[in-house]
């Protein structure tokens, strides 16, 4: 935000009756909690103290939106049923970092255009996503990179700011800007201090990350379709998936039947195209047969064909693919000029 | 707050519509294509269905899953639709196991029909092979009906078979034969005894045929060994890449363009397909 008069601000030790009064409208509150070494995301409880203090969250919270696992309709012998287990619930995302949020606005880009996903479009209508700007970047963070920032606000409903003792709280639309005028009486304006405050973190945190000149990188895949480019990851990769269920912006899933005796349910997972299976037609041709053909459609869908398709590239840097791979495939070298 | 109840604004693309099996025909002599003529159970649902020849639609069985399968009926036939349906694994099996009553789902349609605005005007070649003639049955139908007739010049239809028992639509291609609005051409692999048509493959007959490229425009389906063999007799016969299209067919799930399953290059089979002019096939990997 530009405009430095819509930024709140909110003492730290009002940010319990914060989250107690979000809990008390009847929201959902999903924010950070340590399971082990690692941050995830979780529903909290509204009097849970908050910190935001770690790097990111181990998943991504794509899952909130595409669930690992979602029931699209029940059946009972051949029937549809319906379902009166839909939940509405309203829910607020505290504390994702703004690259998961910018890859919630490339879901959208997906799920929302026409026709719409009714059951994305209901959880992202129900949801309000507080972001928290980055200030540690870990060594495998590139957003600044792929169009991102410490502090960029695509996806973001509300840009929230650690700023020691006070948080800085910054409205990015309509949505987020009515959340916190019901809650204005826990804030009080920013300060030009704190806004300036803000500055310096994100300028120290964009200054940690190494970044490469991704320009024209969409053109240069696809010159490199046929090319040597992929030998080496492809050589390598276990096709295990890890790295698509992993990735915020991953997408694909599978439509599948359940049925235990009558009843049954349409259930879609999430679905890799990192797995032979995932292209395999019924009279056992496969149109991309080897790992080589998976490797690169993964790296050319994000890098190429989200850019002929959406114009925007498919990856938001935020390195998770790069942490968990069990067998070491760093992206960033597939993709540095 | 926006007080929005997104439920009620969108319909649910990932719920069939209900219909009920009407009446089942084998097609051939291996038992094995057999189509499909549905009704819709409720009304409304039939008028929402607006489709034209090219699109294709989930057949839906829950239990078993859904496939996605060409339209054989034309929009001009009204009151039913048609899909001829090869077995082949789960889904296709339920259906070809299935009785004539029941109820099962369609969701639909799907993807880009024929460039029925560009075929206005010009001579429209018909080029098929196997069972996937289903579309371009379609088609046919659409261009012969009385209403539409005169909107398209000379029609040449090319359609090929293993065998004569593998022939689908016995009937009306009889009738097509009889029809001088439309000039066909029915060939067979290998024929038997009884066969007196045509012997040869489709780009032989079609080579043979040599249906002139001025002023048309040729619709293409079948195997890939058949369409491998078949450009390059059209474009001997001087049709420009953009005058050459086919359809394709890929894995698919959602067929909305959201699951990612369908994709060649960056172009999604479902939702941009599965109609491609040649053209743009000679621009995409050939991960197909
Ligand atoms: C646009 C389009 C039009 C088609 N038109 C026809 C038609 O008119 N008649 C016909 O008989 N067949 C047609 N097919 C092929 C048909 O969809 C597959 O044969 C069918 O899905 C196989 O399903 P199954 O459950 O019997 O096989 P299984 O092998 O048991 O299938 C398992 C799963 O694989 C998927 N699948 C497997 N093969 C294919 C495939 N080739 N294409 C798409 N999905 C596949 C299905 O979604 C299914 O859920 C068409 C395919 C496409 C993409
Ligand atoms: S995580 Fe690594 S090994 Fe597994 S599919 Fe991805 S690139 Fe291949
Ligand atoms: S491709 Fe890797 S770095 Fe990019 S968004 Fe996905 S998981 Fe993060
Ligand atoms: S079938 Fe899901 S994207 Fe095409």
């Amino acid at each position: 935000m530009a405009e430095t008069i819509t930024a709140r601000a909110m003492e730290k030790k009002k940010f319990a009756d914060f989250t107690r009064a979000i809990v008390d409208n009847g929201y959902q509150l999903y924010g950070p909690a340590i399971e082990g070494r690692e941050a995830i995301i979780a529903q909290i409880a509204e009097q849970a103290d908050v910190s935001f203090d770690y790097r990111n969250f181990k998943m991504s919270p794509k899952d909130l939106f595409l669930s690992q696992s979602e029931v699209l309709c029940r059946f009972c012998r051949g029937e549809i049923v319906p379902d009166a287990a839909a939940d509405d619930g309203r829910r607020v995302l505290l504390g994702i970092r703004p690259c998961d949020a910018k890859a919630i606005s490339l879901m959208d880009k997906v799920f929302l255009q026409e026709p719409a996903d009714s059951y994305y479009k209901r959880k992202r209508d129900n949801t309000v996503v507080i972001s928290a700007v980055c200030s540690s970047p870990e060594d495998t963070c590139f957003c600044t990179s792929v169009g991102g920032s410490p502090a960029s606000t695509e996806g973001s409903d509300i840009l929230l700011t650690d700023l020691g003792e006070s948080y800085l709280l910054e409205p990015v639309t309509p949505k987020g800007e009515d959340f916190l005028n019901r809650f204005s009486s826990l804030t009080r304006n920013a300060s030009k201090n704190e806004v300036r405050e803000k500055e310096r973190i994100v300028e120290e945190a964009a200054s940690r990350m190494q970044k490469m000149d991704l320009e024209g990188i969409a053109e240069r895949f696809a010159k490199a379709f046929e090319s040597d480019l992929w030998d080496t990851p492809s050589q390598r990769c276990l096709g295990c998936g890890i790295c698509t269920y992993f990735c915020p912006t991953c997408h694909c899933f599978d439509v599948t039947d359940e049925t235990l005796h009558e009843n049954g349910r349409r259930l879609r997972t999430w679905d890799s195209c990192m797995y032979s299976l995932f292209t395999l037609h019924a009279s056992g041709h496969n149109p991309r047969p080897s790992q080589r053909e998976r490797t690169r459609q993964r790296f050319m869908h994000k890098f190429s064909y989200s850019v002929d398709n959406y114009g925007e590239l498919f990856c938001v840097g935020c390195g998770r693919c790069i942490k968990h791979c069990p067998v070491n495939i760093d992206l960033r070298e597939v993709i540095a000029p | 707050m926006k007080t929005e109840n997104p439920q009620s604004t969108i319909r649910n693309p990932y719920i069939p519509y209900p219909v009920r099996i009407d009446k089942i025909t084998i097609e051939n002599a291996d038992r094995d294509l057999k189509t499909l003529k549905l009704v819709f159970l409720n009304k409304e649902d039939e008028e929402s269905f607006q489709y034209l020849p090219g699109q294709f639609a989930e057949l839906s069985v829950f239990g078993k899953g859904e496939s996605p399968i060409g339209i054989a009926s034309s929009p001009t036939e009204q009151g039913f639709l048609l899909f001829t349906v090869k077995r082949v694994g789960v889904l296709t099996s339920d259906l070809h196991d299935s009785e004539e009553g029941r109820i099962i789902g369609v969701r639909g349609p799907l993807g880009k029909p024929y460039p029925l605005d560009v075929m206005e005007g010009k001579n429209v070649v018909i080029v098929g092979g196997g069972f996937a003639f289903t579309t371009l049955r379609s088609t046919i139908r659409y261009i012969l009906a009385p209403q539409n007739r005169s909107r398209f010049e000379k029609v040449t239809c090319i359609y090929g078979a293993r065998s004569p028992g593998e022939l689908m639509y016995k009937e009306e291609l009889k009738e097509w034969e009889a029809n001088p609005d439309i000039d066909m051409h029915i060939t067979v692999d290998k024929g038997d005894e009884s066969w007196t048509g045509r012997e040869g493959f489709v780009p032989t007959v079609l080579k043979q045929v040599a249906p002139s490229a001025d002023n048309a425009i040729a619709l293409v389906c079948g195997p890939p060994i058949m369409l491998k063999f078949t450009f390059p007799v059209l474009l001997e016969l001087d049709f420009a890449p953009e005058m050459i299209v086919v359809s394709l067919e890929m894995r698919m799930k959602c067929g909305i363009g959201k699951c990612g399953r369908c994709n060649i290059g960056n172009t999604y089979v479902c939702k941009d397909g599965p109609v491609y002019t040649y053209r743009q096939l000679q621009s995409l990997p050939a991960e197909y």
